[in-house]
């Protein structure tokens, strides 16, 4: 039983790049949402160690992502990583204040991503 | 993931291709409504960028990170109120998605080209345009809304605000496996209502099958109509409250913009032509007059018991025929012609068809048919799901058209005709139709009915189940083209305002739904009568006389005609005209009605006085028996039908209208 990844990310290349990298590391699993909508129905499916969001979504903001899981009981403890484009410094900062651990930027560096991964999956 | 970034491969080249074209799409739709852009269409336009930016930036393409990059922050700008949509931007964004086309079909080439036109992007941005004073900081919203809302969510709310519209916030719940689709639908149906700006989930307990959303939703229509959008699910609606503005001055601005502003509801208020007032005025000045008489009385000590009674029941006369006068006066008060509901029809067909993506042309007659203020208010709701219906699910997409040889714009007309006390609106497409056989196979799917029944089905039973709740709420998806989503509500709607609604449709024809309604809903007076036993309602608008009949006058022309105070008018039974058994011969009361300048008499066999009615149309049933305008209940769960005295004077008196010949 590996750690699991949950991403959140509605582009689809941007959403499997994250996922091949965050494969790559021995012990984790993703689990890929196109939406917040489908992030919400897969939360209560698995327990998730982590979960990396995207703040532009179509249906739900990652915003409103990152304060339902803070809210819920059952989700609380679950680390969050935003991903953000640059220049979105306000969408940034609400995302940290509601409880995201850290903020990554777009482009996404492969390795600085992973080794993020493994910070937060204790897996350094 | 390949480590070689010179060559993206496939997923990013068509990915970056379906983006670049989606976002081509946009652009054209935002073009064309360039003067006020759709919320909507600017935020899938800069999410587009924003992601091909994101796209090519993650697959190593430099180049068409950074125009992507240009573009999205124009884009950003349109989409934040910050630039203006202008022609000359739009060309330089529509250059850019040909050129995002071709490099990501072919890496490496247009290089150049690819960096001139990012700085041309470039150079189009603007320092930023004065905005005044920040109208968010006045909305009372709570705090944990406002640290979820995106830059771009309080720039739509701050939009809400300026335009003079509420901010309302909604609480629902949904269960975790249709949440989703219930809010695609709430989102569908708030479509020319309002917008809905943020949708915010927390957990209901620690419950993990149920979710709570607090939607905000900007709106201009009241409370009634965004009801109407939530379908029938609870809801804890409630305005956001917005603080008072302190500076002097600012109150007028506002209220002017309100004015102005297309505010897509009809307004609450009335005007009303000031001799109407006066009027108004001088019948309480009246009913004053009778009062200090009534008053008088109570001294009036010389008088006999008797004469004092005669004279109270004259001032009683006097109060009700002045009551009478003053009820006529504010019924005519609250018409309004129904221009102001066709003329918001129209704005919203434009705004929904270029939504939609289709060509819509809505055409209307009847503008000036006069209703009852209230009704035209009530009306809006329905209506607007009907011309979505329509435009979303009825007409059918301009290529579509073609090759069944239609018009490549799809037509609606919107049509409302007086009859007698009953307004008829009439909404047809010329689209695909509904689908009667898919909708009878959907009727035994849900268990609406079983299969024999079905089969059995005419066009009366399945109109039915097309207005039934289980019918519509149980398919997202469109069972007939798209037709029976939210129906049951429509139809309910329309009950409550004492109307009647049908559906005609042939399919690849089009489909007219048409609503039945009665002028006003304030109460109309009618006069009981008695025929065969029977109790019938006369509107005493149209009650002339009622005399004692006597004699049975004589025949012209095939109608009897008896001499009545001077004038010969045709005299019909209403036990005959209706095909009940004569119980007394000839009848004891002859009721004179007329409209205009036709008279007639009604033989009927007991009067059972006044009463104030509210009525209701028949069902399409009984809608077709003639001389009958609809029932009415008269307490006690009794029910009455009410003579539509218009169709028995055109009954009776077929030919030349006048047919009063001075005695």
């Amino acid at each position: 039983m590996g750690y699991k990844v949950l991403i959140v990310e509605d582009s689809t290349a941007s959403r499997e790049f994250i996922a091949a990298t965050i494969e790559q590391i021995e012990g984790a699993e993703v689990v890929c949402a196109g939406s917040g909508f489908d992030a919400l129905k897969l939360l209560p499916r698995f327990r998730f160690d982590l979960i990396i969001t995207d703040i532009n979504m179509p249906d739900i903001n990652g915003l409103e992502l990152i304060n339902f899981v803070k809210m819920n009981p059952n989700y609380r403890e679950t680390p969050l990583i935003i991903v953000t484009g640059e220049g979105r410094q306000h969408d940034r900062e609400r995302g940290i204040q509601l409880g995201a651990s850290e903020f990554l930027i777009k482009p996404l560096q492969p390795d600085h991503l992973a080794q993020l991964v493994r910070r937060y999956l204790n897996l350094a | 993931m390949s480590s070689d970034r010179a060559r993206p491969p496939a997923e990013f080249s068509s990915e970056a291709v379906e983006t670049a074209e989606a976002l081509g799409r946009n652009l054209l739709i935002l073009e064309k409504c360039a003067a006020d852009p759709d919320p909507e269409v600017l935020n899938s336009v800069f999410r587009q960028a924003h992601s091909l930016k994101g796209l090519a930036a993650t697959f190593g393409q430099k180049r068409l990170a950074e125009l992507a990059h240009a573009a999205e922050d124009l884009l950003d700008r349109f989409r934040l109120g910050k630039a203006r949509v202008t022609p000359a931007r739009l060309d330089l964004l529509l250059e850019a998605v040909e050129l995002f086309q071709r490099l990501a079909e072919e890496p490496g080439s247009a290089v150049d080209e690819a960096q001139a036109l990012a700085a041309r992007l470039s150079s189009m941005d603007e320092g930023p345009e004065r905005m005044g004073e920040d109208p968010l900081e006045r909305l009372e919203l709570a705090p944990q809304m406002r640290r979820v809302l995106t830059e771009f969510e309080e720039h739509r709310l701050r939009e809400t605000l300026r335009r003079g519209e509420l901010v309302w916030a909604a609480r629902v719940e949904y269960p975790l496996e249709t949440f989703d689709r219930e809010l695609e639908q709430l989102k569908a149906r708030l479509r020319g209502v309002g917008e809905l700006v943020s949708t915010l989930p927390g957990p209901v307990g620690d419950r993990l099958d149920v979710l709570s959303f607090v939607l905000l939703v900007g709106s201009g229509a009241g409370e009634p109509g965004l009801r109407f959008a939530f379908g029938g699910v609870p809801v804890d609606l409630r305005p956001v409250p917005v603080r008072k503005e302190r500076r002097a001055g600012a109150e007028t601005e506002g209220a002017g913009r309100l004015e102005g502003a297309e505010s897509g509801t009809v307004a609450r208020t009335l005007r009303v032509d000031i001799a109407r007032l006066d009027a108004l005025m001088d019948d309480v000045g009246e009913l004053r007059l009778i009062g200090e008489a009534i008053r008088g009385l109570s001294d009036a000590r010389e008088l006999s018991p008797r004469a004092w009674t005669a004279e109270l029941l004259r001032e009683h006369r006097r109060l009700v025929r002045r009551l009478d006068i003053l009820q006529d006066r504010l019924l005519q008060a609250r018409m309004v012609p129904l221009r102001l509901l066709f003329d918001r029809m129209q704005r919203l067909v434009r705004r929904m068809a270029r939504e939609a993506g289709k060509e819509v042309v809505l055409e209307t007659s009847g503008a000036e048919v006069q209703i009852d203020k209230r009704l035209v208010e009530e009306l809006s709701d329905p209506l607007v799901h009907l011309v979505r219906n329509a435009i979303d699910h009825g007409i059918e997409p301009a290529g579509l058209r073609e090759g069944r040889g239609k018009a490549r714009a799809g037509r609606i007309l919107l049509s409302a005709e007086q009859l007698g006390a009953r307004v008829v609106l009439a909404l047809t497409d010329d689209g695909g139709g509904v689908d009667w056989a898919r909708v009878r196979e959907v009727a035994i799917q849900r268990g609406l009915l079983d299969e024999e029944r079905a089969r059995a089905a005419g066009d009366r039973e399945l109109q039915a189940v097309l207005f039934s709740p289980g019918f519509s709420t149980a398919s997202a998806v469109s069972p007939m083209s798209g037709r029976g989503v939210g129906l049951d509500v429509v139809k309910t709607n329309i009950a409550g305002l004492s109307g009647v609604i049908d559906v005609e449709s042939r399919p690849g024809e089009g489909t007219t739904f048409r609503v039945t309604l009665p002028v006003t809903l304030a109460t109309v007076r009618g006069l009981l009568v008695g025929v065969s036993g029977r109790v019938y309602a006369v509107p005493l608008s149209s009650v002339l006389d009622v005399l004692a009949h006597d004699g049975e006058g004589t025949m012209e022309n095939g109608r009897r005609v008896l001499s009545v105070r001077g004038r010969s008018i045709s005299v019909v039974s209403l036990a005959e005209t209706f095909g009940l058994p004569r119980r007394t011969e000839g009848g004891v009361y002859l009721v004179v009605v007329g409209v205009a300048e036709r008279r007639l008499g009604l033989v009927v066999d007991a009067l059972h006085g006044q009463r104030d009615l509210v009525t209701q149309a028949l069902g399409p049933r009984l809608g077709q028996v003639p001389g009958i305008s609809g029932a009415a209940e008269v307490g006690h769960h009794h029910t009455v039908l009410v003579l539509d005295v218009g169709a028995l004077l055109d009954e009776v008196l077929r030919g030349p209208p006048l047919l009063v010949a001075e005695a």
